[in-house]
């Protein structure tokens, strides 16, 4: 943890050098404990995600032992063990790279396409906006979880497919945001300006009103990896997501859950609990973020 | 506002062709074909072919949607592959057991999400606000089958008080009419079953509610703190009324109106995730009939609940602005 508070202390450092509005804005952020918290516990998730594989081997294709079956947390197996005797914290540690990169890399691939469609709607607009706009309503028609199950139980359940579902299901979003973001910018005297001292559409859009809707898009990618673990995780829990012996949190819930009734909670409290801290620390730090690039709220 | 009904109920009209478009593409996104996937390895070549036919998989795309909606809108959803049942039939036979179970968590949400709201609301910046966000945002992030999960062990295993499973106890006998288990004994005045369905309703239905009830007690902090801010709430105030009276009888009714609109997009997360509570609760309703269906490669079921399920949210949401505009004179449609 010290490396995290330290990462966090020199970034304030740096923010406090320029008063630029992103060093502005993190000011705020990290004057707010809320946004702490959320910091601190994200960043414990992407730094386990990322050290875990590196510091211990793990082979989940030959990890059992069959004496060892649902044995209680004790110090050898601090969260206990599950059905086939493997420790959950070791599973747990490596799940939180296979949940974490499933939930981070949908929502990158959902960003950039669903960002790049609402700009083009909102700057083309007329057929382009309609076609591109409907589509994105018969997608919310749809709740997102029920669509992402119904597309992997269709297209097969796997981690590249769980990928793909959920991607699509958080596509809208942005296309909607970005959009209309465009429409409110175009009109803004800025933008006015710059298309009349001849700048081109294209340079506009990406010099100009790109940079200036970044932050709901940002506020809005914080709190959709929150949504798209829990979305992951549903699936995973629903045989959909990364198929066993993967270690995955929602996947880990899905072997053992049956066993709630010999009172092993064990098994299903801990996968559990990472997914609910890790969507929690997300959800934190998208909420104070709102706050802190909200430039409206100015300085108090 | 005859006119705002009117505009606002034919734009549903495209939107469910197009959810019928996708709901039919699900067919197509099967890798490889469709009717081998669904009979498995050891199907013989008549029986695929047999299939194949039945499908439509052998006609052009355009004729295959045609037939698809020709057959939905005469209320065909197609037949179950593994049972041979109509799909439609199965999933009117266990839609109340779901429609229960989504009307217990939402009216939870809303009996108990309003009243925080308000209180964080009232007392901003309070302990009492505090805790209430931060039992917000919990309630938000949680997997609600985790949660789930976690009930039926601690009251079910653990305490032993309530069941963890099924709509009514394994020795209740009970031949309800319609399906909806609670209405039925409630009806005929048979009060133990009525108590019987009631306690295996609780857990599910507390599951089901968290997050509906965090979103709506967000909802409605957010709104009434907008509303009390207001011109009128201060001359409401200058008046010399009481906070209650300023809070109850002025600012509540309006700050109500978008928490109106958030309380009916619950509808399709009630659905999707009765999805994950029906698995948990062993409970007999549309989405534990999905789960399973998945894993016999049911795709008609798959199919049939998915075009099912958002139809119902488009037209509830539909409901729920027409409403909107009934309470709320200023919207009209632009």
């Amino acid at each position: 943890m010290a490396t995290v508070a330290g990462a966090v202390r020199g970034a304030v450092a740096a923010g406090d050098r320029g008063r630029t509005p992103t060093g502005e804005a993190w000011r705020r952020l990290v004057a707010s404990p809320v946004a702490r918290a959320g910091l601190v516990v994200v960043a414990a998730f992407v730094l386990i995600a990322m050290i875990t594989p590196a510091v211990h081997d793990y082979d989940a294709k030959t990890d059992a032992n069959l004496m060892a079956r649902l044995t209680p947390p004790t110090a050898a197996h601090p969260f206990g063990t599950d059905t086939l005797g493997r420790d959950i914290l070791v599973r747990l540690l490596h799940a939180t790279r296979v949940s974490l990169g499933l939930a981070v890399s949908s929502v990158a691939i959902a960003a950039v396409v669903g960002s790049t469609l609402g700009f083009l709607a909102g700057y083309l607009r007329r057929q382009v906006d309609l076609v591109l706009m409907f589509c994105m309503d018969i997608l919310l028609a749809f709740p997102a979880t029920l669509l992402a199950i119904a597309i992997v139980a269709m297209i097969g359940p796997g981690l590249r497919n769980s990928l793909f579902a959920i991607s699509l299901v958080s596509i809208p979003v942005y296309a909607r945001l970005s959009r209309s973001a465009v429409l409110a910018l175009r009109e803004q005297d800025f933008v006015i300006a710059a298309l009349s001292l001849g700048g081109s559409g294209r340079r506009v859009v990406l010099s100009h009103i790109v940079p200036n809707s970044l932050p709901p898009l940002i506020v809005q990618t914080t709190l959709s990896i929150a949504f798209a673990i829990l979305e992951a995780a549903a699936l995973g829990f629903l045989g959909l997501g990364a198929q066993p012996p993967t270690p995955e949190w929602g996947a880990m819930l899905a072997d053992s859950y049956r066993y709630f009734t010999s009172g092993a909670w064990w098994v299903f409290f801990f996968p559990g609990a990472a997914i609910m801290l890790s969507v929690l620390g997300f959800n934190l730090l998208g909420d104070a973020l709102r706050d802190a690039l909200d430039p409206r709220l100015g300085r108090e | 506002m005859r006119r705002y009904a009117v505009q606002r109920s034919l734009t549903v009209i495209p939107v469910l062709l197009g959810v019928s478009v996708l709901v039919f593409s699900f067919i197509h996104l099967i890798p490889g074909d469709p009717a081998l996937t669904m009979l498995g390895e050891r199907a013989t070549p008549e029986k695929v072919a047999e299939v194949r036919a039945h499908l439509g998989l052998d006609r052009p795309l355009w004729q295959q949607y045609g037939i698809y909606v020709g057959k939905v809108v005469r209320g065909d959803l197609g037949v179950s592959i593994v049972r041979g049942d109509p799909v439609l039939t199965d999933l009117l036979r266990r839609f109340p057991a779901t429609v229960e179970l989504a009307t217990a968590a939402i009216v939870l949400a809303i009996a108990l999400g309003i009243p925080i709201g308000v209180a964080s609301a009232v007392w901003r910046n309070s302990i009492v606000d505090s805790l209430a966000r931060l039992w917000a945002l919990t309630g938000v992030s949680m997997p609600i089958f985790w949660l789930g999960l976690m009930l039926a062990w601690f009251f079910g295993v653990k305490l032993r008080v309530l069941p963890t499973g099924f709509r009514l106890g394994t020795g209740t006998a009970f031949a309800p009419s319609t399906n909806f288990v609670i209405l039925d004994a409630a009806l005929q005045g048979n009060w133990p079953v009525l108590a019987d369905a009631l306690r295996h309703l609780v857990l599910p239905a507390l599951a089901l509610a968290t997050i509906p009830l965090a979103i709506i007690a967000r909802m409605t902090r957010a709104s009434l703190l907008e509303v009390l801010s207001r011109e009128y709430i201060r001359t409401a105030e200058a008046k010399g009324l009481s906070q209650t009276a300023v809070v109850l009888r002025h600012a509540l009714w309006n700050a109500l109106l978008p928490v109106l609109t958030v309380v009916g997009l619950q509808v399709g997360h009630l659905l999707a995730g009765a999805i994950l509570t029906e698995t948990i609760f062993s409970w007999p309703g549309i989405g534990l009939w999905v789960y399973e269906s998945i894993e016999a490669r049911d795709y008609a079921i798959v199919q049939g609940a998915s075009l099912f399920i958002a139809a119902i949210v488009v037209v509830v949401n539909l409901a729920t602005d027409l409403l909107y505009a009934l309470v709320d004179p200023r919207i009209k449609y632009d």
